[in-house]
């Protein structure tokens, strides 16, 4: 799969002539920069973004081929890279470049974690209400890369939704921006939608501007459990055409609830975010709407089991498999129904972790017994995901299934722009090359 | 001149009526809201299903011929006017609400559907499209999308590409692609993201996905009267200090303020020197406590009187006030010209006296209409189209309203786009390499520029040369 290597020395030599001989590391460092199995020669933390950029053009000149990180939280998803010669990590970029509490808004070095971020703006009564998974040690950089988002995107949306503006090295090592800092802007292309999920394969990113929002007095969750997952997606729904205002609604299956610490029934889990009387009318509401069936969880065990939620995505066991699934909400039910179908006829165990309102499940696969079954069952469930329009994303995939299964199972007219978009900001293949959907 | 047979290919598509030819027709389609600069295109096609819209490009792609796609024409940039175009491709035609999923909340709707229409058409299930420009009665979710339109209520909601969850594009080489979709989370790039706001320069959206949203459970309007805009200012400020992001946040001056007045005696006191329209939405326990934090803010920063709407009638007579403020213009001057900048929310007060220096600097009369709640500026500039000179002071004063935006950290273009009225204000924004990279994809999508070619990218052959303006068009 992995094509054989540049020469490793040389390739170290060309990033320490261009970003210093501290910003280059091989050794022990590599092996934590591995991108789904494949390891660099060396990793590469410029000190600032123009440092980043010389970086980039060293790779350029030397026809080596990178890999944009962080703090690696994401490394492992997608193909494994065809040529990985260095990891670039934007790491040590974490300064707050601005932010100006009465304009809501924040700009930012790639490089800071969410979690430092959002205890600056802490300060302010403000955050940047996005709850991905790993967010206490992911970078900024990968948030907006990996497109990552947790259980609050039910009422708050996603990164794309609060990112207005972005900086970036290109493939030429030139530092661009896209946007502003400003909430409102329609100057030019929109490189900041652009570059979200992009995994690094357009450009490396440095800096992003967003506009964040005043953080909620209160957030009090709800639990409502029920008999089957198919009932508790049903019930979920009903809960969104009610006159509860939550700003999340997940769901869990059997298996899920379990290792959650939830008990064995499936469940659906509410928060209501606001002032303490928004929330306690939402109580009396959740109170209607179930017929008392839901129950408030005390502050510590809601507060303990959003993170877990939070984290449901990140496996304990390397042998297990990760999907994401996404459809519309009303397929969500038939469709998972046919997956657990599919794991207990290959004698695995799925967790099911719902994000409801968006129609956006997460599943992990465990137990297998053995890697051929683990790859056909997974195909099966993406097939049943297409058959209902909607896409299986494998974001974990166990170490010898990897480069064995398409980790994006991506196929649409729309790829052949995807490679053109590709080839014209990066025509010779210097950033993740092969990664991506359609090993783009 | 088009040559006889691609009018004949043309016309074998989307039949006689679909072709418009005839100067005296072609007239009408010469300029949208932005009338500083007019062209007609040789002809007009309107097709009516976008399958037509493909097979049109395809024969305008085989015989090397540019074209501009428009909507309804009430841009405020010159976004579809005609250069180096000779075809306009109008999407009027296609205006069918192809399904509402009421359970996943989206609606599927062809480009020339009016903004309205989608609202209006989910209005009994309790959901609305939140986009809301001020032309929404008239203009098209294909233009929404091209441009990314705003509105007053996207301080809250977001704007149209918050709501737009894929779109169906048609290639300049008449390829029809469908990006993004329905579902959330679509492996790959956000193409989608790219093409919405790109102007129609990445190709011609035939159909949109839109996110519908839940109308809101309450809805409190207040209206706050200012001694001077510093104080309104103040106001805004304070009100999103205290944590509350409403979900529109109008602001208008004395000289709007006058001529509302005059217009429809709303009961404005006409010596004020701002009024500020604050629209809270969401739980009636939340908004309680909202209207009330807001009634505070106002009054400690010295309004004169805060109202409150007490019913959906009197919110609407206040709302009317804002809608309406174009229209009231037209009392004040014959021509007006709207601008259209963005400031840090907190340097309103900054460019609001920025802008009363420009006006006495080029003598002329610059009323203003603001989404004061994302700092989102919209200078209306007076001028009288019979004299030439003070037609070349409001493209100077337009000229130097944007770079003092820019030089507040703000932006050129909030929600009206670049078009061609602000290709020369594109590098107060954007160095060489930030535009390159923007070029090449659109390279990617329109390598040899026949969408809407001599927009966005400042281009010695995409000058527009501004004419004398003739008629002032309603907004």
């Amino acid at each position: 799969m992995i094509e054989p290597r540049t020469d490793a020395d040389g390739a170290i030599a060309a990033f320490r002539s261009a970003c210093g001989a501290d910003a280059v590391r091989d050794g022990e460092a590599v092996w934590r920069c591995a991108a789904a199995g494949a390891v660099p020669h060396c990793v590469v933390e410029p000190a600032d973004a123009s440092r980043m950029a010389a970086a980039v053009r060293a790779a350029a000149a030397h026809g080596l081929a990178v890999v944009a990180t962080g703090n690696g939280t994401h490394l492992g998803v997608g193909w494994p890279p065809r040529r990985y010669d260095a990891a670039l990590s934007a790491r040590r970029l974490q300064r707050i470049v601005a932010h100006d509490a009465a304009d809501l808004t924040v700009t930012v070095e790639a490089g800071l974690t969410l979690r430092a971020l959002n205890e600056a703006l802490a300060d302010a009564g403000q955050w940047l209400p996005i709850d991905p998974p790993v967010g206490d040690v992911m970078t900024i950089g990968g948030l907006i890369a990996a497109d990552r988002s947790g259980p609050l995107r039910h009422g708050y949306g996603t990164v794309r939704d609060y990112l207005i503006g972005i900086r970036a090295v290109t493939a030429a090592g030139e530092v661009v921006r896209g946007g502003g800092q400003v909430v409102k802007n329609v100057a030019g292309y929109d490189l900041p939608k652009l570059l979200t999920g992009s995994y690094g394969t357009l450009a490396i990113i440095v800096e992003a501007s967003f506009k964040i929002q005043p953080r909620p007095a209160a957030l009090d969750v709800f639990e409502w459990k029920a008999p089957t997952l198919r009932e508790a997606l049903e019930r979920a729904h009903a809960l969104g055409r009610s006159a509860v205002l939550p700003v999340l609604v997940e769901v869990v299956n059997e298996a899920a609830a379990e290792s959650l610490g939830l008990g064995d029934e499936a469940a659906v889990l509410i928060g209501c975010a606001g002032s303490p009387a928004h929330v306690e009318e939402q109580a009396r509401r959740m109170d209607m709407v179930s017929a008392g069936a839901a129950t408030k969880l005390s502050a510590g065990r809601g507060a303990a089991l959003l993170r877990a939620l939070r984290e449901f995505s990140q496996p304990a066991d390397d042998r297990a498999m990760v999907a994401r699934l996404s459809a519309r909400p009303t397929a969500l039910p038939p469709l998972l129904d046919e997956v657990e179908a599919i794991a207990s006829a290959a004698a695995l165990v799925v967790e099911v972790a719902v994000h409801a309102g968006a129609g956006v499940a997460w599943c992990q696969m465990l137990g297998a017994p053995s890697a051929d079954g683990l790859r056909a069952a997974a195909e099966r469930m993406r097939a049943a995901a297409r058959r209902h329009t909607g896409w299986a994303v494998f974001e974990t995939i166990p170490g010898e299934l990897r480069g064995d299964i398409d980790p994006w199972g991506y196929e649409a007219p729309a790829l052949s722009i995807m490679r053109r978009v590709k080839a014209a900001l990066d025509p010779n293949g210097c950033f993740s090359p092969g990664r991506f959907v359609g090993q783009i | 001149m088009l040559d006889a047979h691609v009018l004949d290919a043309l016309t074998d598509i989307v039949g006689r009526d679909g072709v418009i030819s005839h100067t005296a027709e072609t007239r009408v389609y010469e300029c949208d809201g932005w009338t500083l600069a007019r062209r007609a295109p040789e002809i007009v096609v309107l097709p009516r299903t976008p399958a037509a819209v493909a097979a049109v490009v395809r024969v305008l792609y085989r015989h090397g011929i540019a074209f501009v796609p428009r909507g309804a024409g009430t841009g405020l940039s010159g976004g579809c006017l005609p250069l180096a175009a000779p075809v306009m491709i109008c999407t009027s035609r296609l205006n069918r609400i192809v399904e509402v999923d009421v359970e996943n909340r989206r609606a599927v709707v062809e480009a020339g559907v009016v903004n309205l229409a989608v609202s209006r058409a989910v209005a009994a299930h309790g959901l609305l499209y939140a986009p809301d420009p001020s032309s929404q009665p008239a203009c098209t979710i294909g233009g929404n999308v091209a441009e990314n339109s705003g509105g007053p209520h996207t301080l809250k909601y977001g704007v149209t590409t918050n709501h737009v969850l894929g779109v169906e594009l048609v290639l300049p080489d008449g390829e029809m692609v469908e990006l993004g979709g329905a579902v959330e989370d679509v492996p790959g790039y956000d193409l989608r993201g790219l093409v919405i706001g790109s102007e129609g320069t990445t190709g011609l959206v035939t159909r949109a996905t839109l996110r519908l949203t839940r109308t809101p459970e309450a809805v409190r309007t207040l209206l706050a009267v200012f001694e001077s805009i510093d104080d309104a200012s103040a106001a805004v400020s304070g009100i999103i200090a205290g944590g509350v992001v409403p979900a529109a946040l109008e602001m208008m001056d004395r000289i709007i303020v006058e001529a509302v007045e005059a217009a429809f005696q709303v009961g404005f006191p006409t010596d004020a020197g701002a009024v500020l329209l604050i629209e809270l939405d969401g739980s009636v326990a939340e908004l309680e406590l909202q209207a009330q934090l807001v009634r505070e803010v106002c009054l400690a920063r010295s309004a004169r009187e805060v109202r409150q709407a007490r019913d959906a009638a009197e919110r609407d007579e206040l709302w009317k006030s804002r809608k309406r403020a174009f229209g009231a213009v037209g009392r004040l001057a014959p021509n007006y010209c709207t601008q259209d900048g963005v400031v840090p929310r907190t340097r309103v007060p900054e460019i609001m006296r920025a802008i009363a220096a420009i006006a006495a600097r080029h003598r002329l009369r610059i009323a203003n209409v603001l989404h004061a709640g994302d700092g989102n500026i919209h200078p209306i500039l007076l001028y009288d189209e019979r004299d030439a000179d003070e037609v070349r002071r409001v493209i100077a004063a337009g000229h130097d309203i944007l770079r003092a935006c820019v030089d507040l950290g703000g932006s050129i273009t909030g929600e009206h786009g670049i078009g061609v009225e602000k290709v020369q204000e594109v590098p107060l924004l954007f160095g060489p390499q930030d535009l390159l990279v923007m070029r090449q994809l659109r390279a990617a999508f329109d390598p040899d520029e026949r969408c809407n070619p001599g927009k966005i990218f400042p281009t010695p052959g995409g000058c527009v040369e501004v004419g004398r303006p003739r008629r002032q068009v309603a907004l």
